[in-house]
Parts: structure tokens; C-alpha cells; sequence
């Protein structure tokens, strides 16, 4: 379950998308069991997300559920931890997300682990002192700024601004406005694909001279296209995905994304987490406790999280640019 | 310096916002139904630009020309296939607010279907960025507000001047009158709903210019904002929302001098929440609201 509809939409999509190229697979290779999906929109709100958690639990009886959304994953955790479902995180990235549940395995990693790698590498290697944040003020855009803000602050960076815009805003020339007159040496930047080719846009235009700094929902060929000459330059850190990797299983991945999705490469990470979770629940079944996946290893932790190694990347016109991979 | 560079953020998102304004009071003001479907009118108007402009490579003035004929287009097909059929079959205006919010939901959603859910952009070559006494304009931002001033001086002229300015000033004021006068008001309200939206495309393609860009929800914001700018001006007076849609925009971009950016639309409608308990008919109204739900 996630967002199918509306803003954020495009995450939700990914994650499906993936999730049933690991279902084809899965059937494909005849193990025993056949997989199905089952996908309900939440919208990426709470209330949606406990009645998609109800149905897909009590009506459908499902096995194992796949859901993201920080404020959906906190009002649906407890639901499975009574119910005893499974639940695969493959979109939240609050800290909150470890311990959250017996029952909740992330197989992404929580924004403090990225951001501090993001954020180290701005303070040390490129040598940014003073940083602004241009965020959304929801559950993608708030946990990323906490977390990057605390990071840069301990290596030794000064935050000068930390400004908010509303989830689909068209405009951020107030926000600015307030980052030109801090003079930061950088903008750290985070929204969702609604938000984010825009903002960068308007960016480049408003600050020209300014290094952008981002995540990993910046990387996908939709913002490519959306942000045109402005994605150029921009820094970010991801799981360390590759779907052009060499790697039989990303290979695998990708041939049945392909298969089901016009022909598209699945460049978003999203996409990858949808299928290592329907991957884990297989592999599950036979009691492994290490799962290889395409977005990395996957070996959980007690309170659900999971460690995974860490790009940094640039974006280089069309291309993402794996600067330094970073293990956890 | 940050307050200067706030202000002029703010004369240039008021001056779209004058256009929302004056919009929305165009078709509200002379029909008195809740035209919340011009929000999907205005996120049609948007992709009506990016095929003129992303699809067929038209040059963007002439895409801004074809989408403001569609949006008047769809304008008058609200009327015609939507409000006159609810109001001939006794329709309240509760049913009419409820019909038109529900074929603003289908359309955007319709559109995320047939689009996708990610943004699009359009390229458009613009002035360079100017920086006047130290403050920093964008090409885009620093011709917007003259831009939005002649159109809604032409706007307004046409309001004063013409025939059809005439009666949908007198329809505002008195329907029944002009009946008794001999004239068509099914007429004058169809061209309310053209012109009305047809200032629609102007506005999103001064946001378009400064970056912002084309998605299936940018209907509702410019919705609400054109609702507001129309009671802030008061709801009897046409040039009065620009004048308010204007204001709003400077008050919006200033509320960031003093809080954080995330307080930034609370204060500015509590400010407003304020004004109407002060001023119920708005900056420039006449008479207290006849209009009810």
C-alpha cells in the first residue's frame, strides 16, 4: 500500500511497479508458492493507510504487506503488531522507523544514515561551511532536513536557513529570497516529484552560483526531464543501486521491470526496495536470515532497520555519477 | 535588503494572484455560483500550454493564445453542460458547489492518469536576471507585474467601456432589471465564464516563466487563492480582487520577514480572517454579501 494517487504518487508507483517484477519473477521460477499483489492507495495519509491496513489484513488476508509514508507507517505499525502481519517499510525514512514494530522490517535506509553521509562529505570534501535547507513540510521533506541539519552541525557546519514550502507549491521565491540573504555556501534541497524539479529550477535561477544538495528521491528520469539544465551538478546520496549494474539479480530485476513498463529502465530506488521486500518475503519462507537484494545486502537489525552501503552521486547532464560508495 | 527582496517576491506573485482574482470575481460576481471546477479549468489551460509549447513546439505566446481560447472554451461548456442543466432541473447552489468540485476532482485525476503524476516544465527564453538596488529579479519576476498590469488595465477598460463590460456590471448589481431591459443575461453569463477563464493561461504562463511548473494539482491552490483575492476585494466588485489578489501576495511574501517560512500561509490567512471580521464587504465592496451557499 502506499500513494497511488495524487501527490507523491510517483514513489507509490515505483514501489508497485517493483514489487511486481519481483511477483513475475518469483512465479516464474516456479518455487512453490505464487505471489500476487494486492495494491491499495493510502494517499500517504494516515487515515487511508489503517483502512488499507484493515482490508488488505481481515478482507484480503494477506501474507505480508509492503508500505512507506512516515505518518502512515506510525499509524498503521501498531495495527501490526496485534495483528501479527509482517509489514515491509519501502518508503519511510524517519529515524522513528527503528523499533517501530516487532512486526516492520525497512529495507531502505533512515535518513540519518544518508543525510550524515551527504553531510560529512559537503562539510569535509567539498568544503561548505554554511548550508541552507529548502524543504517540504511533510513526512518526506522534515525527517531528511532534521537529520542533514543535526549531521552538518556535528561535523562542524552552521545551518544560516531552514525554509519550508507547502507539499505541491509552484513557488519558492520567498524561500528564496530568505536563503540569498543568509549566503549560504550551499542549498541542501528535499521535496517530493511534485515539488522537487521546480524548486531546483527555480533555484538555479534565483541563486546561479549556488551548489545544490538533495536525496535520493531527486534520482529518477522524471526529474531529469522535469528539471532540464537545472538536475545538472546536483550532489545527493542513495542506497547503492545500480540498475545498470552487472550483477544477476539487479539484471533479473530490471528485465521484468522492462517487461511490464514499456520498455522503462527502473533508475528510482524506490522501484528496487518494492522488490527486495517481495524478494525478503520469499526468501523468508525459507528461513534465510541474509538477503542479497538489488539495492544491497539486507541483514536486519533487532529493532527492524536495516544497513546498506551508501552512494554519493552527482548528476552529470542525463547521467548519475557514483562519486563514493560509502559502507555502513 | 531581505525585506526589499521579500516585496518584490511578493509584487510578483501578487500580480498573478490579481489575475486569479479577477478571474474568479469575473465569474462569481455576475453568475453567483461557485465555480470551484476553474480549478481544473486552469490545470486544462496549463497542459492546453505544455502541448502548444512542449508538444508542438509552438512559440509560447501563441500556446498562451490557444489555451486561453480552450479555457474559454471549457468555460462556457461549464455553463452550458454543467450549471444551466443543475439549475433548470432546481438545483441548489449547495449541488451546484458539490457538481463542480466533483468535475475538478475527475479532470485532475483523469489527468494523472493520461499524464502521470510528475511535473512538466517548459523551457521559455526569458529577459536575463536584473538586479536593481541590490535586489535580485529573474527575468520571469521582473516582467510579470508589468505584464499582469496591462491585462488587467485592459481588462478593466473592457469592463468600463463596452457593451458587454456594461451588463456584467449591471447583472452584479441587478439581474431582473436587465431581464426587464430586454437583455440576454444567459448570454452576458456565458461570456462571463469565457472571459473569465480565458485570464486563466496568462497567469500560470508568468508562473511557468519563472520556473514553476505544470502538474494535475495546481488547480487547487490557484482556486483557493483566487476565491480569497475575489472576498478580500469584495465580492460586488471585479477590480477590487485584483487589487486584493495583489495585496495578498505582498502580505504572503512579507509574513516570511518575521516568521519562519512553514508559518508563512497560516499568518497570511489569519490576516485576512482578520480583515473580513473587520471589513465584511472586502477592500472595495458596496453592499454586504447576497451571495449565500
Amino acid at each position: 500500500m502506499g500513494g497511488l494517487s495524487g501527490l507523491g504518487a510517483q514513489i507509490g508507483k515505483w514501489v508497485v511497479a517493483g514489487a511486481q517484477a519481483a511477483a513475475d519473477n518469483l512465479n516464474a521460477a516456479k518455487s512453490g508458492s505464487t505471489f500476487s499483489l494486492i495494491a491499495e492507495d493510502t494517499q500517504w495519509a494516515p487515515q487511508k493507510g489503517v483502512e488499507s491496513f484493515n482490508k488488505l489484513s481481515n478482507v484480503d488476508h494477506v501474507n505480508f504487506i509492503l508500505s512507506g509514508g512516515s505518518s502512515v507507517m506510525e499509524a498503521t505499525a501498531p495495527l501490526a503488531t496485534q495483528s501479527k502481519t509482517v509489514m515491509f517499510n519501502t518508503g519511510a525514512q524517519s529515524a522513528k522507523m527503528a523499533g517501530i514494530s516487532p512486526f516492520v522490517f525497512s529495507v531502505l535506509q533512515l535518513s540519518d544514515f544518508d543525510t550524515g553521509v551527504l553531510a560529512r562529505y559537503a562539510f569535509k570534501d567539498l568544503g561548505y561551511k554554511k548550508i541552507a535547507t529548502l524543504y517540504v513540510n511533510n513526512d518526506t521533506g522534515v525527517p531528511n532536513q532534521t537529520s542533514f541539519s543535526k549531521a552538518f552541525e556535528a561535523a562542524g557546519g552552521q545551518i544560516v536557513a531552514a525554509e519550508a514550502f507547502k507539499p505541491n507549491e509552484t513557488s519558492y521565491g520567498v524561500q528564496l529570497a530568505k536563503i540569498r540573504a543568509a549566503q549560504p555556501d550551499a542549498i541542501y534541497l528535499v521535496g517530493t516529484p511534485a515539488e522537487l524539479p521546480f524548486a531546483a529550477r527555480q533555484a538555479r535561477q534565483m541563486a546561479p552560483n549556488l551548489p545544490l544538495l538533495s536525496f535520493a528521491g531527486i534520482e529518477s528520469k522524471e526529474f531529469l526531464d522535469a528539471a532540464g539544465a537545472a538536475a545538472n551538478g546536483i550532489i545527493y546520496t542513495t542506497t547503492a543501486y545500480d540498475p545498470h549494474s552487472d550483477a544477476q539479480n539487479v539484471k533479473d530485476f530490471v528485465a521484468a521491470y522492462k517487461a511490464k513498463n514499456n520498455g522503462e529502465v527502473p533508475t528510482s530506488p524506490y522501484a528496487g526496495y518494492g522488490y527486495d521486500a517481495m524478494m525478503i518475503a520469499a526468501a523468508a519462507l525459507k528461513q534465510t536470515k541474509k538477503f542479497p537484494g538489488v539495492t544491497g545486502d539486507n541483514v536486519f537489525r533487532d529493532d527492524g532497520t536495516v544497513a546498506k552501503a551508501v552512494a554519493i552521486r552527482k548528476i552529470d547532464g542525463d547521467h548519475f555519477t557514483t562519486i563514493a560508495v560509502i559502507q555502513p | 535588503m531581505l525585506f526589499a527582496q521579500l516585496l518584490a517576491n511578493g509584487i510578483f506573485v501578487g500580480s498573478v494572484y490579481a489575475l486569479l482574482g479577477l478571474s474568479f470575481a469575473t465569474i462569481f460576481a455576475s453568475t453567483k455560483i461557485w465555480h470551484f471546477a476553474q480549478g481544473a479549468v486552469y490545470t486544462l489551460g496549463g497542459y492546453a500550454l505544455l502541448v502548444g509549447t512542449g508538444f508542438l513546439h509552438l512559440p509560447f505566446v501563441l500556446s498562451i493564445v490557444i489555451a486561453m481560447v480552450v479555457c474559454a472554451a471549457l468555460g462556457i461548456a461549464s455553463m452550458q453542460f454543467l450549471y444551466a442543466p443543475l439549475r433548470r432541473r432546481g438545483a441548489t447552489s449547495l449541488v451546484m458547489v458539490m457538481a463542480s468540485l466533483g468535475v475538478m476532482i475527475i479532470s485532475d485525476n483523469l489527468l494523472l492518469l493520461y499524464f502521470g503524476p510528475s511535473g512538466f516544465s517548459i523551457d521559455v527564453a526569458g529577459p536575463e536576471p536584473i538586479i536593481v538596488g541590490g535586489v535580485f529579479l529573474t527575468g520571469g519576476q521582473f516582467l510579470t507585474p508589468f505584464v499582469a498590469l496591462v491585462v488587467v488595465a485592459i481588462y478593466i477598460a473592457l469592463l468600463f467601456k463596452t457593451t458587454f463590460g456594461q451588463h456584467l456590471r449591471a447583472l452584479i448589481d441587478n439581474e431582473e432589471l436587465l431581464l426587464r431591459n430586454g437583455i440576454d443575461t444567459a448570454r452576458v453569463k456565458l461570456l462571463a465564464f469565457a472571459s473569465g477563464s480565458a485570464l486563466l493561461p496568462i497567469a500560470l504562463a508568468l508562473l511557468v516563466m519563472s520556473g514553476a511548473g505544470i502538474s494535475p494539482n495546481v488547480g487547487v491552490s490557484a482556486t483557493l487563492i483566487g476565491a480569497m483575492a475575489m472576498f478580500l476585494g469584495g465580492i460586488d466588485t471585479i477590480p477590487g480582487a485584483a487589487l486584493a489578489g495583489l495585496l495578498l501576495g505582498i502580505v504572503e511574501s512579507l509574513a516570511a520577514f518575521l516568521f519562519a517560512t512553514e508559518w508563512q500561509t497560516a499568518v497570511t490567512y489569519a490576516l485576512a480572517l482578520v480583515f473580513l471580521m473587520l471589513r465584511p464587504t472586502g477592500l472595495l465592496g458596496r453592499s454586504l454579501p447576497r451571495a449565500s451557499l
